[in-house]
């Protein structure tokens, strides 16, 4: 080594050492998306994550207010709502870590196989929009090197990295917030100052979280950011989200606390926190003025694959004034500030590069004209859909047909020999089951392969569902074709409270099925541990 | 190394494979076992992208380097004594529709059976020449399409309404 280029030596060690993985998988891009690939909706898989959160923050906070009353403790401070959210984060491992797991798991071969057909997750690590977006030599393409891969959640589009925004940044924002109430500060003060740790200082977007590490100023890290406070916020307190006034996650009982009865693995209470303001193609970020020609051409050239990931519910291209229209929607969080950046002229978005350019567009004028052949002058605000490969054709105009199956009369089962009731019982329809049930259907219908609506309640895992068909006459120990009860079902679909439920209804841990394997050992080879102890 | 963490690179998304008739059926299958617990009328509840029902391999997630096998459930019929999953099913080589075939499924705790037409060629022109009004590329199925299946005791017959395209199937021949 040089004399002199000792300390340039140990900057780069430390940058690389303690910067680059606080950086790591924090750029993404909704922009690039395979075209004709949909993508699993995991909203409900997240449903159960955050459920699991909150359970494991109400256990451990409770167990040590109970410590506490024994031990002559301070109960007041333990039951103190600042206390119960801190035990609530504390349970979820760094941030970085958190996107990696996630990463790893949405690429394993489990997940693939539970979804056949369809995308889990998907990053395009070289080929992605920033490829051209640095000059040479700029250190910021460091980030490229570290990327976050697009999901969908609750029809959402967005990156890993936004959980990671909605835990460890939520969280410092939720402290902002009480530390501002506490000396006295209003609620919009408050809330500003909660919003200035994302959007001022060094560790903030317009820092190295951000315009600094990676030219992007993202305006969908600085939205997960504020969602990630109002779930923290809403653990103890009605908070409004959305423009709906949510009650809280978690109540008191007695001198404990206790999950509010909305909030269960398939209750769907977590969607309220998952908004277009994290797709950071409808969002986009407020990119360095220096990378956004390149990023713009980057988009452009995507035009077919995001007009069609974008597309209308009858197949057809959306007009630029929608994605107008969303860009302005999503600059405010129903209206209050969440650290939004950069006029509509000044983004890199699908509203100003994937439609022709025109100088004086009015709203409406543009409705989509889609042809193989190329633009025209006399195709102003039509999508640039001409760079594809695959033969592009006219503007769909078929009316939707149902699909080769249609669903089963009210009253009577389908040709798979399913009963309404099974339906219900599978998409955790509680008041369709109530009236099925009050209407006289048989809790113990066997389909073509003696499945009951329990066994599809318990692999679906819908624990409410499972306690009214179990309270209406429910067979706990109802074994279908394959040899499979209803305990071999939770123990597939991995949902403790179901297991214990069924147990305590005296369902047979010993049951074999055809394979001779009993509900322990589907959780085994599950890897499930949780619920193998439980049925051993 | 901390660098070694961040760095990791699970992949874009899934790993490319050729995606064959058979490779399908290993994972219905496969499907079957892991998803059901052995019942196989978790098939009845799988739907493809346009949602519906179906079971669908990718091969990679560009469709320009992909070859899919995406399989329309068209119904469950008894046909020669014994319970049928029939699929329609597409084989789709870089975007492109390449194959139709009718297949049908057999589910017993014991032992699978399987009954795949042959190819049809002409079905597959008639198909394909009126199926591809999407307006981004040609798909299979198409949400649009229609399908209709009749069966008897020994044949399955599928029929698509817009092109007239056919294709037949005798899950239990004659002997």
């Amino acid at each position: 080594m040089r004399r002199g280029t000792a300390p340039l030596w140990i900057l780069s060690l430390f940058f690389f050492g303690f910067a680059a993985e606080p950086l790591a998988a924090h750029e993404t891009d909704q922009f690039t998306t395979p075209i004709g690939r949909e993508f699993v909706d995991l909203g409900p898989f997240f449903n159960q994550w955050a459920y699991d959160l909150l359970e494991a923050g109400v256990k451990k906070t409770n167990g040590q207010i109970l410590v506490a009353m024994k031990s002559g403790g301070d109960v007041a401070t333990l039951q103190r709502p600042e206390q119960l959210v801190d035990n609530i984060h504390s349970s979820l491992p760094w941030s970085v870590h958190e996107i990696e797991a996630f990463e790893w798991l949405f690429l394993s071969d489990a997940m693939r196989e539970r979804y056949p057909g369809r995308l889990v997750s998907y990053r395009e690590t070289n080929h992605n929009i920033y490829e051209n977006a640095f000059a040479p030599f700029d250190y910021r393409v460091f980030s490229r090197w570290f990327f976050a891969s697009t999901i969908k959640v609750y029809g959402t589009y967005m990156g890993t990295d936004k959980l990671g925004h909605f835990t460890d940044e939520g969280i410092a924002y939720y402290w902002a917030w009480r530390m501002a109430k506490k000396h006295g500060e209003s609620e919009s003060q408050a809330v500003a100052a909660a919003v200035r740790i994302g959007t001022q200082g060094p560790g903030s977007e317009a820092g190295w979280l951000g315009l600094a590490a990676n030219g992007d100023y993202a305006n969908g890290d600085l939205a997960a950011n504020y969602l990630g406070f109002l779930f923290y916020r809403n653990v103890t307190e009605e908070t409004p989200i959305a423009g709906v006034m949510r009650p809280p996650l978690v109540v008191r009982d007695g001198p404990l606390w206790k999950l509010a009865d909305y909030v269960r693995r398939d209750s769907d209470f977590f969607a309220l926190f998952i908004s277009d303001h994290l797709d950071e193609a409808l969002n986009p970020g407020f990119f360095d003025p220096s990378m956004r020609p390149a990023l713009k051409e980057a988009v452009r050239e995507r035009t077919p694959a995001i007009l069609w990931r974008y597309r209308a519910p009858d197949g057809s291209p959306r007009p630029r004034e929608y994605f107008q229209r969303k860009l302005e929607e999503l600059s405010t969080f129903w209206g209050i500030d969440y650290g939004h950046r950069g006029r509509p002229a000044e983004l890199v978005s699908i509203a100003n590069s994937c439609f022709q350019e025109r100088e004086n567009p009015a709203p409406g004028d543009s409705h989509p004209n889609v042809s193989g052949s190329g633009a025209h002058e006399d195709d102003e605000g039509a999508p640039l859909l001409v760079a594809y490969k695959l033969p592009a054709k006219s503007k769909r105009t078929g009316t939707l047909s149902p699909g080769a199956v249609s669903g089963s009369p009210a009253s009577d089962s389908d040709e798979f020999g399913r009963t309404p009731l099974h339906d219900a019982a599978l998409a955790g329809k509680i008041d369709a089951a109530a009236k099925l049930l009050a209407g006289g259907a048989d809790p113990n219908a066997r389909d073509a392969y003696q499945t009951t609506p329990l066994h599809l309640a318990c692999r679906s895992a819908h624990l409410e569902m499972v306690r009214k068909l179990v309270e209406a006459g429910a067979s706990v120990n109802a074994v279908n074709a394959a040899g499979s009860t209803p305990l071999h079902e939770a123990a597939l679909s991995g949902d403790p409270q179901i297991v214990q439920f069924l147990l305590l209804h005296g369902a047979n841990r010993l049951a074999r099925d055809r394979r001779g394997m009993t509900a322990a050992d589907v959780a085994a080879a599950r890897h499930n541990d949780r619920i193998a102890s439980m049925l051993r | 190394m901390l660098l070694a963490g961040g760095c990791a690179e699970p992949g874009a998304g899934p790993r490319p494979m050729t995606v064959t008739l058979a490779t399908w059926q290993q994972a219905v299958e496969q499907y079957v076992r892991d998803q059901g617990n052995g019942d196989p009328n978790v098939l009845r509840d799988t739907t493809l992208s346009n949602s519906q029902r179906g079971f669908a391999m990718i091969g990679d997630s560009d469709i320009e380097h992909s070859s899919d096998a995406t399989g329309l459930l068209l119904g469950h019929r008894l046909i020669g004594g014994r319970e049928w999953f029939i699929y329609l099913v597409g084989l789709i080589h870089q975007g492109a529709v390449r194959d139709i075939r009718l297949v049908a499924f057999c589910w017993s705790p014991d032992k699978t059976l399987w009954q795949v037409s042959p190819p049809n060629s002409d079905s597959l022109r008639r198909y394909t020449n009126v199926q591809s009004d999407n307006v981004f590329f040609p798909v299979f199925p198409a949400k649009t399409d229609h399908f209709e299946l009749s069966t008897t005791n020994q044949v399955a017959v599928a029929i698509h309404r817009q092109s007239g395209a056919v294709w037949q199937l005798e899950p239990a021949p004659r002997n």
